[in-house]
């Protein structure tokens, strides 16, 4: 066989319709392959806020497992706040105690408790990952008034939070209610709710307890 | 024309409130302390939107997030007057803005590196699925011509015998 035999077999072959037609479909299948490849997974986004107690467990909230405290005993909490989301994440927590007639957030209308926080921590989060804070507290000043026990002073993370005016009939059922906000740039805004898919969603906790004065 | 008492003192009055309000807006529009309750300043906003698009192009961006973090301390440092790495508010809020718009920069830079690259490795991709496929025509239509060449070979070198 000659080298000019061999060229014209290669030519032969490459000019030929059946070459033209299997080249195309692989090229084209093979194209599409790479290029689906290269898109990211479509995939339902979240973010979530736990409330651990001090060993990182959804226990042990309170000294000695007791849900009635007093004034001065330290709470030593963890929260975790995971970004399930597309995207880095500027993510809030904002801390609310309330009284048992306060309104807590409404998981139907994915609306925020109308309270004021006594503590806000605001930390921006990559995607797929957890952010983890700690949340010391304990109550600095309870004092009983009749039948009420009013709490008027915590300590946060250090931090004293004064001038508070939190009452409940003999101390019963007061919460610590956590609530997970996201930073809308559009917006300009924290906002409690946003959608995901189809769905608008929220996120919070609560823990109650009970105070003796 | 001229202005009889009354009308004075009217006028008077209007430009000492237009005063105290203007002077209200100026003070309000040179702290921050307002917006920083909810929303953000915009070399914030835009350091944040800047790290969202480079991670969405694909950019590691987790020193970026550090950065925006140790930023948005230093505001919060600035707005409750709790100087832990800052001695004023002033420098606070300087040094803030200063390492907004340099990480809105650097996710700026990091997102067309990693569009470039992907860019890169989109096209060489193509280019190997399109070398292989042509590499895969052509051996298997070479494979099924030499075989049918083969096959017309045997074909012509047969003999025909009688029985």
């Amino acid at each position: 066989m000659t080298s000019s035999s061999i060229l014209s077999g290669i030519k032969g072959i490459i000019q030929s319709r059946q070459f033209v037609v299997a080249f195309g479909l692989l090229a084209a299948i093979f194209s599409l392959a790479t290029y689906t490849a290269t898109l990211a997974d479509q995939r339902e986004e979240f973010a979530s806020l736990s409330t651990l107690g001090s060993d990182m467990k959804a226990a042990g909230y309170f000294p000695n497992d007791e849900r009635t405290i007093h004034q001065g005993d330290k709470m030593g909490w963890q929260i975790r706040i995971h970004n399930g989301m597309d995207n880095a994440e500027y993510f809030s927590v904002r801390i609310k105690l309330l009284n048992s007639t306060q309104i807590i957030p409404n998981d139907t209308l994915n609306q925020p408790s109308p309270e004021t926080q006594i503590l806000e921590l605001k930390h921006m989060v990559t995607k797929n990952s957890t952010w983890t804070v700690p949340f010391d507290w304990n109550i600095k000043q309870a004092d009983r008034e009749q039948d009420y026990v009013i709490i008027k002073e915590v300590t946060v993370n250090g931090k004293d939070i004064s001038n508070l005016n939190i009452r409940n009939l003999n101390g019963q059922n007061f919460k610590v209610v956590l609530e997970l906000w996201r930073y809308d740039i559009d917006a300009n805004d924290f906002e409690f709710a946003w959608t995901s898919g189809h769905n608008t969603r929220s996120v919070w906790n609560q823990i109650w307890f009970n105070v003796k004065a | 024309m001229q202005l009889n008492s009354k009308g004075r003192n009217k006028l008077n009055k209007f430009v000492i409130v237009g005063g105290v309000l203007l002077l209200l807006l100026l003070v309000n529009n040179t702290r921050y302390s307002n917006a920083l309750e909810t929303s953000m300043p915009k070399s914030a906003a835009s350091a944040l939107d800047g790290i969202q698009q480079a991670e969405a192009s694909g950019a590691e961006v987790s020193e970026l997030i550090n950065r925006f973090n140790n930023a948005m301390d230093l505001l919060e440092q600035a707005e409750t007057s709790d100087f832990r790495s800052c001695n004023s508010y002033d420098e606070c809020i300087q040094s803030a803005d200063k390492m907004f718009i340099d990480i809105t920069n650097d996710a700026a830079m990091s997102k067309q590196q990693t569009e470039n690259l992907k860019n890169e490795e989109v096209t060489s991709s193509v280019l190997y699925a399109i070398i292989v496929a042509f590499v895969i025509s052509f051996l298997a239509l070479s494979l099924y011509r030499l075989g049918k060449q083969y096959q017309m070979q045997r074909f012509l070198d047969m003999e025909i015998r009688e029985k």
